[in-house]
This record gives C-alpha cells, sequence and structure tokens, in this order.
C-alpha cells in the first residue's frame, strides 16, 4: 500500500501538483530527518540536510524513471548528500579507547560533534550526552559504506535488500559491510 | 542418536570463520532458519564463538542507547515551513540566473557599439538597432534580382523620335518615365523594377511593357551604334526585334 501511494503521489507530483509533493514530504520527513540526525549529530545538521534531500527531489523528480521505489530513490539522495557532508565537515576519528582516557579529565575533545539539544533534566541530560559523545565517537570510525549499512539496519531497521537497493549494490556486499562495522563496533567498545 | 548429535557438533565446530560472518547478522535476524539453527548448534561448543557472539551484542546494545531527539510539532511546522522558503528562492535565483546571463548579453553587446554614457544611451541604443534592421532589410529588398532580369543593365538616356512611352509612377521603385514630344525614355537600373508593376502596365495601351522598353532600347543601341553593340544576335533575332518596334508603331 505504501509503494503504491507512493508512485501515485509521484505521478501527480510530475504532473504538476504541489500537494503531491507535500505529502511525499509528509511521508518521509521524520525518518529522512532520523537518518540525517545519524550523521550529522546535531539537530541544525539534520534539519538542512533533510530539506536539501527533498529539494533535490523537488528538482530532479522529472529524472526519476520509477524503476526503483520512490524512498530507495530518496533514501539514495539522502545518503549521498550525509556523506559528502561528513566529508567536508571532517569529523575527527579518534580511537574510542583515547576517548575513554581524555574523557576522565576532559569533556570537549570532539571537534565536529554537537550536543543533542532535546533532553528534558539536567542529570539526564549530562547522561545522554555523554552516551550520545561515545556513539558518536564509534560511529566515525566506521569507513563511510559501513557506517551507511550499520545507520540504515541498526537504527532504522531497514532490512538488507533495500539497503542493497539504496546503496546500489548486491546483498553480499552489505552483509560484508554489516559484517565489517559490527566487528569494528566491537573492537572499539572493548578497548 | 548420540553418534548423530556427536556428528552435527563436530561438523559444527569446524567451521569457526563462517559462523564468525553469520554471527553479525545473527543479531540482526538476517539469517535463514538453517543458517541461524548452524550458528547454535556451533556457539553451544565453540567458547571462543559464543564470546564473539556476546561481545557483538554487547556493542550493539550499547550503540542502541543512542536516540534520535523527539521533535515537536512546531518544529515540524517551521521545517515545511523554511522547505517552502528554500525551494522558492531556489526557484527564483535559477530564473534570475537566466535573465542576468541575459541581461550579461545584452550589456556586452551594448558595449560594443561604444555608445557615451548619458541618460538616454539604452533606448538610443534600441532605435540604432530598429534603425540599422530596416536600412538593411531595405537595402536587400532593393537588391533583390528578379529572376527575368539578371543580367539586365541600366538603361542610358535615348532619344526616340515620334513615341510616346508612357511609364507608371506610382508605386514603382526606379520606374521607366517618359517625356512626350522628342520623347526621352529613362531606364533606371533594370533589376530595381518588379514584373508585376510591368505587367500592369499592359492595362493601358499607351505604355510599353517592360521587355518591350528594353528591346526598344537594344534597337536604338543597334542602330545607333551598329557594330560597336557587344550583343550576340542573331537574324532571327534581329527580325523578332524589328516586328517588335512594327507592332508599337501600329499602337
Amino acid at each position: 500500500m505504501g509503494k503504491s501511494q507512493d508512485d501515485i503521489l509521484v505521478y501527480r507530483f510530475k504532473q504538476g501538483d504541489e500537494k503531491a509533493f507535500n505529502a511525499l514530504v509528509n511521508l518521509y520527513k521524520h525518518k529522512a530527518f532520523a537518518i540525517a540526525f545519524h550523521f550529522a549529530n546535531n539537530v541544525e545538521d539534520a534539519q538542512e540536510l533533510s530539506q536539501e534531500a527533498f529539494m533535490k527531489v523537488y528538482n530532479s523528480i522529472d529524472r526519476f524513471r520509477q524503476d526503483s521505489g520512490f524512498y530507495t530513490w530518496f533514501y539514495r539522495i539522502l545518503i549521498n548528500l550525509c556523506l559528502d557532508f561528513n566529508k567536508k565537515k571532517r569529523v575527527k576519528s579518534i580511537p574510542f579507547s583515547q576517548f575513554f582516557k581524555k574523557n576522565s579529565n576532559n569533556m570537549n575533545f570532539e571537534e565536529g560533534i554537537e550536543d543533542n539539544k532535546k533532553t528534558e533534566q539536567p542529570l539526564g541530560r549530562l547522561i545522554s550526552k555523554e552516551k550520545n559523545r561515545e556513539i558518536d565517537a564509534a560511529i566515525a570510525l566506521l569507513p563511510g559504506n559501513q557506517r551507511v549499512v550499520f545507520i540504515l539496519r541498526n537504527y532504522e531497521g531497514m532490512p538488507i535488500k533495500e539497503i542493497a537497493a539504496c546503496m546500489d549494490c548486491k546483498e553480499g556486499t552489505v552483509k560484508s559491510h554489516l559484517h565489517r562495522a559490527v566487528r569494528k563496533l566491537r573492537e572499539s567498545i572493548s578497548r | 542418536m548420540d553418534k548423530k548429535i556427536d556428528k552435527k557438533k563436530v561438523r559444527a565446530m569446524g567451521d569457526c570463520k563462517k559462523i564468525e560472518k553469520l554471527i553479525s547478522l545473527y543479531h540482526f535476524g538476517e539469517l535463514s532458519a538453517t543458517e541461524q539453527k548452524l550458528v547454535e548448534i556451533h556457539i553451544e561448543s565453540c567458547k571462543r564463538c559464543a564470546a564473539d557472539l556476546k561481545e557483538g551484542q554487547d556493542a550493539l546494545n550499547f550503540m542502541n542507547q543512542k536516540s534520535v531527539p523527539q521533535m515537536s510539532d512546531q518544529f515540524w511546522g517551521e521545517y515545511d515551513i523554511g522547505l517552502t522558503e528554500k525551494i522558492n528562492k531556489r526557484k527564483a535565483a535559477s530564473s534570475q540566473g537566466f535573465l542576468s546571463g541575459f541581461n550579461t548579453l545584452k550589456t556586452t553587446l551594448l558595449n560594443l557599439f561604444v555608445l557615451p554614457d548619458y541618460k538616454y544611451t539604452r533606448r538610443f541604443s534600441y532605435v540604432c538597432i530598429v534603425l540599422l534592421s530596416a536600412a538593411l532589410f531595405l537595402y536587400t529588398d532593393q537588391n533583390r534580382v528578379p529572376d527575368s532580369y539578371e543580367n539586365s543593365v541600366a538603361g542610358p538616356v535615348y532619344e526616340i523620335p515620334d513615341r510616346e512611352i508612357v511609364g507608371r509612377p506610382d508605386g514603382i521603385k526606379n520606374q521607366v518615365i517618359a517625356e512626350t514630344g522628342p520623347g526621352l525614355i529613362e531606364i533606371m537600373p533594370i533589376p530595381m523594377l518588379e514584373v508585376q508593376t510591368v505587367q500592369d502596365s499592359r492595362l493601358n495601351k499607351n505604355l510599353l511593357s517592360l521587355e518591350e522598353s528594353l528591346l526598344l532600347q537594344e534597337m536604338i543601341l543597334l542602330s545607333e551604334l551598329g557594330e560597336e553593340m557587344n550583343l550576340a544576335l542573331n537574324d532571327s533575332d534581329i527580325l523578332k526585334r524589328l516586328e517588335m518596334i512594327d507592332s508599337l508603331k501600329s499602337i
């Protein structure tokens, strides 16, 4: 039902119906924001990235041939934007063990990893902030493809098949990336 | 029964490398039923792989503590507005881009004329362009050669005795005109005359067609200049022309 709804909206949007575009935005903005947040680690950048992805969809919908699902195409755009963002921002890849050593004395060693602003209580905010930093640092250590696969599978629950379609690669490749990502994370955390 | 289980265990133990790859996918439930059972049997007997599985699970549990913040309705309202504004800005920028390119081209072309920098330069340049275009059109129109008169030459003034030839002055470019009495034919450059106007002249019997005028001109030249003419006329042509002259005399 979801896929056919997308097809209808895309068709209408191609005919010039702006409301169809708005409907697509409403359908995908939450997930797009969530994915972007995992890459950007802050609300503003996540908002920018997801909006940029929608703008690309708006400008290049005519080039979408509908040989794959809309969400596949959209997520591919979003992921490419996120990876480009990471490259530009040059999030420092600090070894996890160093993070733990430094963390006991100095809370502010990361560059490019910003705080999560939406927490409720001061202590809870601090703990949450710390945990997010640790997790962001671990994810930052992963190479681009492994990071993409891990985020999409672990946080977004996307099936391997769909991830393969988004990344335009084979399922075996996705499984390989996932396996290596988990191993790398395991090594980082266990130090 | 025991032997079967033992055999299975031995087989499962034999391939830790294969199991190691499956363990990562085991966490995410991406294994088939057979593969899942294979892993479970293997880790029962292989401590190393069992430890790997546990470490992997612990790492994932740790990673799953990160959560995406729950954004308010206000945030999403502003999100939609912001997106619409960005799209509209980009639309405006792309159309501006075309206009700015056009303006640049226009400025470049205008600069080529090196016009003085005063208040009405732009209007003056537009007027110049229009006038130039009109002049070009008129020139090419005037120089358009009707098919039948391609090889014609401008005619000099001749004296034609006892002949009154009148042309059609109105609306004709470079018309054939004449004066009564001794008669002077003034024939303008032939390519400028139009066949249509020559045909109109036949309505009046007193008028000569252009072709007739041309023939007359030729005969005058022949009679006056004789051998000096370079006209390659054979006898039949001369006879035709003499007959034409006679027909003109009878009008």
